[in-house]
């Protein structure tokens, strides 16, 4: 099986490398068949791992079930964005003309216009992306892990900046600069570890996970109690916890829809990762006070101003955005409950998270597509004008919300009964309200948008509507607009059709996964979320 | 812990490096002029690499050697004269007005930030006797003394040095703590520098140009 890990490390590079040098048409099969076949073949690793614990590759690579989880949930958002990407990069059919005002900061993909160029840089981008998060979690080794972190920041920062509008350079500078300020805390937290290390293996030796969670007991406390908390704060900026989320809804909202959901679905969930992984050694060392109390601090933090944020969201990227932060927050409060379940549950919370998150940019970018807005007061039923992307659209935000059958909905009530059989009562309670604040908040908008009738042809007769939508306006999207009026009516009105298969194709597949992962989790991968969980516990 | 030991020569040279660091970093964050600031940092980093080029001498590292004439080339020489040239001199960019505090009161921010970074890491606790008990309190403060400038300047540039300033104080730490680490220094520091060119690039040409003119202040288009 170790030759399956050397065909993922190699594969996504090799991949974004071809893509840098050949045309859109080969570079699309390119990335194509190498995102696909890093989720093929990090699938085909589930019963592998589920049976015998870990495929290893030398020093070099591990795969371990906790690892296989995230290695899950990463290469599932690659291979679903550069599906929808297919279709991104493709021509708008059925749409009307796009805005083109002056000043109007609209998103819209490239569309036909785009030139070869930017196509294979945003492949190339594509690729290096998802094959860096794969190396991260797959490395057996906390230096090798930051390092591959590194990459995804210095890679998405270019994916967020590379439409080239100023907000896009604002969102991509603002990010790179925290989470560059993020890493250097990780960097430090990752000496720190090396030192107390130092303290049983000697003055030389590797930062391999099998060894230092073996030596983990006699470490020195106090090293690993400040690299323990600069960790979580460090990876914790990537993440997107609490005091330094801030960059986050601005690279979510101005990055290309399929970058946003690499960086939602995916890139969250691996920095959460490489919190576990400080979070193993910890708990070694300290016992399970400490970690678990850190996690629920910065856990309960996010949640909280995160569901309150999401309900005054009106941009529809950026409500998904503080979605993410919520997430994260509840993973965050999950790992910090003892019990198995909740541990289980947040395993599972992951997967379901990168399908739901994944699925409902895709849906924000079928519709921004078609509407050439990204502001949900402009959009009204969208599921009239979009007959598929539209309701799965909807389903994808009920998925968010936590409701069933979806996956979400399981591994949250795992998680929450977890919590209440463990003790956290408080916290418990604390998560089942906030989660609730942030379901009204992003059920009211998004269904809103989605499901009023459309607009009648004559802007003036509508009441209502926009009075409200003014002061929430963001700056530069078409201010002087009339009232109601589509971007682009006066061109006509866009038609009832999908702008792209391939679109509809990426949604569907992360609505069958949520189905999946909702009603019944297959043997294998139940047995390796047991596995992965028990992973999270200091065997006794 | 394979630190150096207070009381041989490298230990001393190492210790008053770190503060000669601490200061400059205090340094930056209290002056107003580009020039100064951007000087100040050249210096913090040369004394950086001094620093780096004592602990190499003392276990006798090929690796950390090449890292001390890096840090030199790169942060000390480059880095400082090619914003002066590029950014002050063609933006005329003299005076950063755009503060979000006073300057006194971010000094005395940074005491705080100083003062609780020695109670954070319990110095008490920690090994006597070795360079890095007084060393790491005080990578740590610079650490938080280049988040402060970052949060103080409004100015891209003055940001993005704030950054390099916390790499410094990672590196300087990094050096103390972990000098036969066999992986990092070359791969850590590699990708920190290849960040901080990336930033210069990204900066200076290109997708910011029109950020290099604004003040961050201005850019206020994306809230909530």
């Amino acid at each position: 099986m170790g030759a399956v890990l050397v065909a993922i490390a190699l594969g996504g590079l090799v991949a974004g490398a071809a893509c840098w040098w050949s045309g859109a048409r080969l570079a699309k099969v390119l990335s194509a068949v190498a995102s696909v076949g890093t989720f093929a073949l990090a699938l085909s690793l589930v019963p592998a791992v589920a049976a015998h614990g870990k495929v290893t590759v030398g020093g070099l690579f591990r795969v371990d079930p906790l690892a296989l989880v995230f290695l899950l949930a990463a290469s599932f958002v690659y291979a679903a964005s550069t599906i929808f990407s297919l279709g991104y990069l493709g021509p708008v059919k059925g749409a009307g003309a796009v805005a083109e005002e002056e000043g109007a900061s609209v998103h819209v993909a490239p569309g036909a216009a785009a030139s070869r160029r930017y196509s294979s840089r945003f492949f190339a981008g594509l690729n290096l992306f998802g094959w860096a998060m794969a190396v991260a979690v797959m490395a057996d080794n906390l230096a090798l892990l930051w390092v591959a972190i590194e990459v995804t920041t210095i890679v998405s920062a270019l994916l967020v900046a590379i439409d080239g509008t100023d907000e896009a350079a604002e969102a991509s500078w603002k990010y790179v600069l925290l989470a560059s300020l993020g890493l250097g805390i990780a960097l430090f937290a990752t000496i720190l570890v090396y030192d107390a290390g130092s303290a049983v293996f000697g003055p030389v030796y590797s930062l391999s996970y099998t060894k230092l969670l073996t030596g983990a007991a006699h470490f020195p406390a106090t090293v690993v109690r400040l690299s323990y908390v600069l960790a979580v704060l460090g990876f914790g900026t990537k993440m997107g916890l609490f005091p330094v989320h801030t960059w986050l809804p601005d690279a979510h909202s101005e990055a290309p829809t399929p970058v946003s959901a690499m960086l939602s679905g995916a890139l969250l969930a691996v920095c959460f990762y490489a919190i576990l992984r400080y979070f193993q050694i910890a708990e070694r060392t300290l016992g399970p006070g400490f970690p678990r109390k850190v996690l629920l601090g910065f856990g309960v933090a996010s949640l909280l101003l995160a569901a309150f944020s999401l309900l005054a969201q009106r941009d529809v990227k950026r409500m998904f955005a503080y979605s993410s932060v919520e997430h994260m927050g509840v993973l965050a409060i999950g790992a910090s409950f003892a019990a198995p379940i909740a541990l289980v549950g947040v395993l599972l919370h992951v997967l379901s998270h990168a399908a739901a998150k994944a699925t409902a940019f895709f849906g924000a970018g079928s519709v921004l597509r078609k509407y050439a807005t990204k502001d949900l007061a402009r959009v009204k039923g969208a599921v009239g004008l979009l007959p598929l992307s539209g309701p799965m659209l909807v389903l994808a935000v009920l998925a968010l919300s936590a409701l069933p059958p979806f996956g979400i909905f399981r591994s949250e009530l795992l998680i929450v009964a977890g919590g209440l059989s463990s003790g956290g009562d408080v916290a418990g309670a604390v998560l089942i309200v906030l989660v609730t604040v942030a379901f009204l908040g992003i059920t009211w908008i998004s269904v809103h948008a989605m499901l009023t009738p459309s607009p009648a042809p004559e802007p003036a007769h509508l009441p209502g509507a926009l009075p409200r939508a003014l002061p929430g306006t963001p700056p530069g999207t078409l201010p002087g607009a009339p009232p109601g009026a589509l971007p682009h009516t006066p061109a006509g009105a866009p038609v009832r059709g999908e702008t792209s298969r391939w679109i509809v194709l990426s949604m569907a597949v992360g609505l069958v996964a949520l189905v999946i992962l909702g009603v019944h989790v297959p043997g294998d991968l139940s047995q390796l979320l047991t596995r992965a969980a028990a992973e999270l516990r200091v065997p006794r | 812990m394979q630190s150096l030991a207070t009381s041989s020569i490298e230990g001393t040279l190492l210790s008053l490096s770190a503060v000669a660091i601490l200061l400059a970093a205090f340094a930056c964050l209290g002056s107003k002029l580009f020039n100064r600031y951007v000087a100040y940092y050249g210096f913090q980093s040369v004394v950086l690499s001094f620093a780096t080029a004592v602990v190499a001498y003392h276990f006798r590292s090929a690796e950390l050697w090449v890292l001390a004439g890096l840090t030199l080339a790169i942060k000390g020489v480059a880095i400082p004269t090619v914003t002066r040239r590029l950014v002050i001199r063609r933006l005329d960019l003299r005076r950063d007005v755009a503060l979000s505090t006073g300057l006194s009161t971010s000094l005395i921010i940074g005491a705080l930030l100083s003062a609780f970074a020695y109670l954070a890491i319990k110095t008490q606790d920690l090994p006597h006797g070795l360079v890095a008990t007084s060393v790491v309190p005080i990578s740590i403060a610079v650490v938080l003394l280049g988040a402060l400038a970052m949060a103080v300047h409004r100015h891209t540039l003055a940001q993005l040095i704030g950054w390099l300033i916390t790499e410094n104080g990672v590196i300087l730490a990094a050096i103390t703590l972990a000098a036969t680490f066999p992986f990092i220094v070359e791969a850590g520091i590699f990708l920190d520098l290849v960040a901080a060119v990336l930033m210069m690039v990204v900066f200076v040409s290109g997708i910011t140009r029109e950020l290099a003119r604004a003040t961050s202040a201005e850019l206020r288009q994306l809230q909530g």
